[in-house]
């Protein structure tokens, strides 16, 4: 397989890594900054336990049991999935336009993973126990609890990523070494390990195989399945029971990845001069996905709501009648639809269009589906259907604590990109042979 | 109890279930014979052993097989040891199992299982330990099953088996294992009362839910536990519990291990299950494992703490299996006290007294039984005669919680 | 103390081990996670690793890297998790 490449447009994909700028530097600290803020608090909940938090029992103990951590990491996982859904798209399908922003969509999903599992760990009251109690009980617990059941695909999805991305890095490497930084030669030796240049179809074909798994059971089973599983599954709390879970975890999740892509890509676009590796075009396109997601996440809450008020049981009734009284939820479900109505408004006035505004509405779209999943977590906790209790339902203010966490995991997901960037192309070479060649693979 | 009373099998039920079985190709009177009979397994009174011997030739000739999935009850005609854990509750499981099936249709369910499992599916739940309605007691099958008959009108809500429970388990500040709520109600006037300790479900969703197995069902007694060495405090069970019972343990515990004797932290099988949890691990009413398992003496054994310190006779703990035990034995004095008029009207029940299981449409199959009113959905807790704070007790845990993450806060900025 | 304490941890980590599942719980071991993670949930990935060594082009020693790397990456990612609740263990528990 012959490069036909000129050096200007390898020159450019490999800009983020010659280069060190003082925004980059800059953008280091306040990651870093952000980590150690929260490093700080989670520190002081190991100290003292889990009473740092806002959270309680429900019942007699008036409070939620689960709250901002669960709402997070369902968010994270959300975002996870998208990314990689749209990867493996682009592969599978030959949606070759989003190939500029393909790689940068699987290195949020594995950041966007990390973040996942942080939750995790720092949810539980016994992190130490985490690997000790998980692992010995998985053979005898996975065919039972909906938990392992998300232990597990996590596990096996975040597993396929990395693979993928390892296995795709390498054809990259091979051809891009010369232009590599020297010091990390050790790095890129483990990378490439074994490689030959007639291994190049072979992987192709094999990471076809991992996009092939990842778009069958993302979409279907991850996000769609397990995750709101452990929510649909349980009849004990009026929000959260029924089959709309499924459908309405994906829809927020695809809506949420494909703005945290748009932002990411932007991020790169405009820190590296790259309009004519990410066009413009790019963003019109994922401003379209992100429109047609945000319809279907706003319909999904609306078959909720309506079917929650007109005449349904009493518990439901009053839990989605409490949703609706309740001021943020709307904030969420309107800062979808701002972004979802300007985009068809520049699909019929394409000059409307602009992706500052886009990157602006996209942040917007995160902080609503955030938003939307603590939401989901808490209210389906205080509207259970044994409500004699005089404390429920109970009261929830994220602590500081909580929030935290939630800065913290966004400094994770900056420092991972700023050093990644560093290491590899955050953009695939196919995209400027594509660009050259006209497309040359399927 | 005579089958009469056991045993919904009044006219209509009968007609009702001619018919049923009458759409099928089988025999009408056997199905209900050994519908008859099967219920009789459920409540106890046949062996498995025997049920499935009297029907065997019956089973073959009608349908050419034998389609009770009983391989253990042929282990055991074979004169094989049948082991203590798979006894005869698995029989009753697998009927009612076959029962429950609510995506199989009738006249699959007769192909597959058998009339009898068709005749006891028209009376699906009527035997499988809801208990009371028909005048029995919640016996189900053999072997140890603690449980709970509480009589709510005894209770007085003085709130003595709450600080009893939390004295002896050494519970924090409002982890109120054990619960009482006085609540009003539409349609009734005077003050009713809710005792709530941990239900102890045959069917429990925790145990479903958790992902370690740290929440589990103790086979020997059907206890519902928590081990505390494993459990990662994920919470999951405190979600799936449709009746708020489980206590997360926050911060460190009020009272320090060093003050709680080993073996009432030890149960027989040497696991930690019994106590306040330590911190970032999940605690609720253990019946009082330890009691149970004699660490407290032997003529404690059967006892709860809630139970020995309630004046009013209101909580009745004891082996649900039998039939003299505390619990049953109350159920049948109460009933025999609140006899009904049956001379002069033969149609009346024969008792009227009411009983109910918490949340039952939940399906969890719970081990604590009420006498009393179930409260409606339009129930609402009110101050009790007694408040908790009047017995040092805190009833809204989240005012503690509250105050020991500020004082965290503060101590780390001071 | 951790020099104490990694031995029985290594033990428990068995998946043969006696104390796994906290024990004496009476759920059958088939339940409905059994089918729904080995039949449903993972088919793909199963199908994904036949493929890898079935069909043209493939070569061994490649599909043997991607399985290198599902093995090895699950390792490192459950080893370094092992690793930092072992340092929470022993800082704070």
């Amino acid at each position: 397989m012959s490069v036909d490449t000129t050096d200007v447009s390898r020159e450019t994909l490999v800009r983020p890594i010659g280069t060190l700028s003082k925004q980059y530097l800059l953008a280091l600290v306040a990651a870093l900054g952000a980590i150690g803020v929260w490093v700080f608090f989670y520190l002081q909940q190991l100290q003292h336990g889990l009473i740092v938090t806002n959270l309680a029992d429900w019942g007699s103990g008036g409070g939620v049991p689960w709250g901002l951590y669960i709402g997070a990491f369902i968010w994270w996982v959300g975002i996870a999935h998208g990314g990689i859904i749209l990867s493996a798209a682009v592969r599978l399908l030959g949606m070759d336009r989003y190939q500029p922003v393909a790689r940068m969509a699987e290195l949020l999903t594995i950041a966007a993973l990390t973040c996942a599992g942080v939750f995790i760990l720092i949810h539980v009251g016994r992190p130490d126990r985490l690997v000790t109690s998980v692992l010995p009980a998985w053979p005898t617990r996975v065919q039972w609890s909906p938990l392992m059941w998300d232990v597990t695909v996590i596990t096996a999805y975040f597993v396929l990523t990395a693979t993928y991305l390892a296995l795709t890095i390498r054809y990259d490497i091979h051809r891009l070494r010369d232009r590599l930084p020297d010091q990390l030669e050790p790095v890129y030796a483990v990378l490439m390990v074994g490689y030959s240049e007639r291994e190049d179809a072979i992987v192709e074909r094999m990471v076809w195989w991992i996009a092939f798994a990842i778009i069958i059971m993302a979409p279907l089973l991850l996000h769609g399945g397990v995750i709101p599983w452990l929510f649909a599954l349980l009849p004990s709390m009026a929000g959260w029971a029924g089959g709309v879970q499924g459908p309405s975890f994906l829809s927020i999740a695809l809506t949420s990845a494909v703005s945290g892509i748009i932002i990411v890509a932007a991020s790169f676009r405009r820190a590296y001069g790259w309009e004519e590796l990410v066009p413009v075009e790019v963003f019109r396109g994922l401003a379209k996905w992100l429109g047609f997601f945000g319809l279907i996440f706003l319909w999904l809450q609306l078959q909720q709501v309506i079917t929650g008020i007109f005449a349904a049981p009493t518990t439901l009734q009053h839990a989605t009648e409490v949703k609706i009284a309740t001021p943020v939820y709307w904030v969420a479900i309107g800062l979808v639809l701002a972004a979802m109505l300007y985009v068809f408004a520049c699909s019929l006035r394409p000059s409307l269009f602009s992706i500052p505004v886009l990157v602006a509405l996209s942040f917007g779209v995160l902080v609503g589906t955030l938003v939307e999943k603590v939401l989901f977590v808490v209210e389906g906790l205080q509207h259970a259907h044994f409500q004699l209790y005089d404390g429920v339902p109970g009261v929830y203010v994220p602590s500081p604590v909580e929030l935290s966490a939630l800065l913290g995991t966004v400094g994770i997901v900056v420092l991972f990109f700023l050093v990644v960037a560093k290491v590899i192309p955050v953009v695939e070479l196919h995209a400027i042979e594509a660009a050259h060649e006209g497309g040359d693979d399927a | 109890m005579d089958d009469e009373g056991r045993l919904p099998f009044d006219d209509q039920s009968e007609t009702e279930m001619r018919r049923v079985l009458s759409e099928t190709e089988y025999d009408t009177d056997l199905g209900l014979e050994m519908a008859r009979d099967a219920q009789r397994v459920v409540a106890g009174e046949l062996s498995d052993a025997e049920f499935y011997a009297r029907y065997h030739e019956d089973m073959l000739e009608e349908f050419g097989q034998d389609a009770r999935e009983l391989p253990e009850l042929r282990d055991d005609l074979d004169g094989e040891v049948v082991s203590e854990t798979s006894d005869a509750t698995s029989v009753r499981e697998s009927l009612a199992a076959l029962a429950d099936r609510e995506d199989v249709s009738r006249r699959e369910l007769l192909a597959k299982g058998g009339a009898a499992a068709a005749a006891l599916s028209v009376f699906a739940g009527a035997g499988s330990g809801s208990g009371g309605e028909h005048g029995d007691t919640p016996t189900d099958g053999d072997g140890t099953r603690w449980g709970m008959v509480i009589n709510l009108n005894n209770c007085d809500g003085c709130l003595a088996c709450v600080s009893a429970c939390s004295q002896e388990h050494g519970l924090s500040r409002g982890a109120n294992w054990m619960y009482v709520f006085t609540y009003e109600d539409r349609n009734q006037d005077d003050e009713n009362f809710l005792v709530r300790p941990c239900q102890h479900c045959t069917d429990s969703p925790c145990t479903k839910v958790c992902p370690v197995g740290a929440r589990h069902t103790r086979d020997e007694d059907g206890l519902v536990l928590t081990d505390y060495d494993i459990c990662i405090g994920c919470r999951y069970c405190e979600v799936s519990c449709p009746y708020g019972v489980n206590y997360f343990q926050w911060g460190e515990p009020d009272v320090p291990d060093a003050e709680i004797p080993n073996e009432h932290q030890l149960d027989d099988r040497g696991k930690w299950v019994g106590s306040r949890p330590p911190e970032g691990v999940m605690g609720k009413c253990t019946f009082c494992v330890d009691r149970q398992d004699g660490q407290m003496g032997e003529e404690r054994v059967g006892t709860t703490a809630c139970e020995e310190a309630c004046a009013m006779d209101a909580i009745h703990f004891g082996d649900l299996n039998d039939e003299e035990s505390a619990p049953n034995q109350h159920l049948h004095e109460y009933r025999g006290e609140q006899e009904n008029d049956r001379s002069s009207f033969p149609d009346r029940t024969e008792h009227t007294v009411s009983t109910f299981n918490l949340l039952e449409e939940r399906g969890t199959s719970p081990n604590v039984h009420y006498i009393g009113n179930e409260p409606s959905p339009h129930a609402e807790q009110v101050e009790g005669p007694v408040s908790y704070e009047d017995v040092g007790l805190v009833d809204d845990r989240s005012e503690v919680l509250d105050d020991g993450a500020a004082a965290n806060e503060e101590g780390e900025e001071a | 103390m951790t020099a104490a304490a990694l031995p029985t941890v290594l033990a428990a980590l068995l998946p043969l081990a006696a104390s796994s599942g906290g024990g004496g719980h009476s759920l059958p071991f088939v339940g409905p996670g059994t089918y729904l993670i080995f039949g449903i949930v993972l088919a793909p990935v199963y199908l994904m690793v036949v493929a890898w060594y079935v069909g043209e082009p493939s070569d061994r020693s490649k599909a043997w890297l991607g399985v290198g790397y599902l093995v090895g990456l699950t390792t490192v990612l459950w080893g370094s998790l092992f690793v930092a609740t072992m340092a929470i263990d022993v800082l704070y528990f």
